[in-house]
């Protein structure tokens, strides 16, 4: 039986290429004034946050007190680059390496392709914007809101959602879902496409008023299943 | 290598020491482009693959799961989730990817591995690994290819023992016989 071997030639730069990472593996994030402010809201959260599956479908409207960034963890933000393979260890890290948190349904889709692989752009319509406020235990606590986001967000928005047919979920016209959504990072794209966080991770189906299911289960991302009423904190 | 000696050179490696990373490469590189052709389309995907999979290596380093002074198993597990998102996955390294050589030699090996023609056996194991799940496909390839023991497999996937038992007899019943009869006889 023949063994193959990864080419010299590649195994050789890709050699080179691991030791320079090692040796200049990036210092541990440091704490800036905005983390401090974030870490303020983190305490002020528990007082006044009002979490994910009580506010979701809620009718009061969006607009309140401006919320800081979260502070996340150290290992959350040392990739600022595209999400699609990393494999989170927490719903704060998914959370926090998203530049959307929205409740959406989904409206219809067109077909495309992009580096040979056959996509779908779906229009979702937002009824609902999220910021993560900060954890209380382990679980995030989600603010429904407006502006303070990465990205501005309002309900009766449209986002475009990037699905690749061979690997991502399908977002199906009529149903809702509540989505972690990061920028595709390509420049050629609108400002207003975006992938799934973590492809497949960041992806919820509303399965019946409140209670919402990660659409697939078979991914190594420790983050839960469900989302519903019961993670009020 | 020992495992003891592997357990060192990773202490060291996540300690910023370069050149431990490197062996650690230089010890698990071809089996886990091995492991990688066997799920891929092309050599070039599975070259893709492993400079991931060791760059993601180094990524997580910190939640590496180290089995029996080894850091193969985990090696081979998340060589088998960046396969299934190649394309994807490529585009946080591409930058990296993009300086490593390309030749525009037919590595023949590698190819000839791809299609199957040195062991009869190998378009059958290829095509029925790539119709498995993810889970299925890992554990097939830590049991039956990487030879690692279920105990051994069921800690690196983070799943009980009995999982383990359970899921490889419902695979064994459900692929080929001839696959069936060889994965029977490596693990039981």
């Amino acid at each position: 039986m023949t063994h193959p071997t990864l080419d010299p030639e590649i195994a050789t730069a890709l050699r080179g290429e691991l030791i320079t990472t090692v040796t200049q593996k990036p210092a541990a994030k440091s704490h800036t004034a905005r983390n401090l402010i974030g870490a303020t809201a983190v305490v002020l959260g528990v007082a006044v946050a009002i979490p994910l599956g009580v506010r979701m479908g809620g009718s009061s409207p969006n607009g309140g007190a401006p919320f800081p960034e979260v502070t996340t963890t150290a290992e959350t933000s040392q990739d600022s680059g595209m999400s699609r393979a990393h494999i989170y260890n927490s719903l704060m890290e998914l959370a926090g390496d998203s530049s959307l948190v929205v409740k959406v349904t989904a409206s219809s889709s067109r077909g495309g392709t992009l580096g040979g692989a056959s996509t779908d752009e779906t229009r979702l319509e937002v009824a609902a914007c999220f910021d993560v406020g900060g954890v209380v235990g382990t679980q995030p606590v989600f603010h429904q809101q407006a502006t303070t986001g990465p990205d501005p967000c309002s309900p009766g928005d449209v986002v475009e959602v990037r699905t690749f047919r061979d690997y991502d979920i399908e977002l199906q016209e009529g149903d809702t879902y509540l989505l972690f959504l990061k920028h595709t990072g390509l420049p050629q794209d609108p400002s207003t496409l975006y992938y799934v966080t973590g492809a497949v991770a960041g992806a919820y189906k509303e399965v019946s008023s409140g209670t919402y299911e990660r659409s697939v289960t078979d991914v190594p991302d420790a983050i839960p299943l469900q989302l519903d009423n019961s993670d009020v904190a | 290598m020992e495992a003891q000696e592997e357990q060192v050179l990773w202490g060291e490696a996540i300690a910023g020491d370069g050149e431990s990373f490197a062996r650690i490469f230089d010890l698990h590189r071809d089996r886990v482009f091995r492991h990688v052709l066997r799920l891929v389309e092309s050599v070039a995907d599975a070259e893709d693959t492993v400079a991931i999979a060791f760059m993601e290596l180094w990524r997580r380093r910190i939640d590496v799961r180290v089995v029996n002074g080894s850091v193969m198993p985990w090696l081979l597990v998340t060589a088998t989730y960046v396969t299934r998102n190649v394309r994807r996955s490529s585009l946080r390294y591409r930058e990296m990817l993009d300086r490593l050589p390309r030749s525009d030699v037919s590595r023949d090996a590698a190819q000839e591995f791809l299609g199957g023609s040195i062991d009869g056996l190998e378009p059958l194991l290829a095509s029925e690994l790539k119709s498995l799940g993810r889970q299925d496909q890992q554990m097939l390839s830590l049991v039956a290819l990487e030879g690692y023991t279920m105990a051994e497999t069921a800690e690196v996937l983070g799943i009980s023992l009995a999982a383990v038992k359970s899921r490889m007899h419902r695979l064994r019943r459900r692929l080929h016989p001839k696959l069936s009869a060889q994965i029977g006889e490596t693990t039981t």
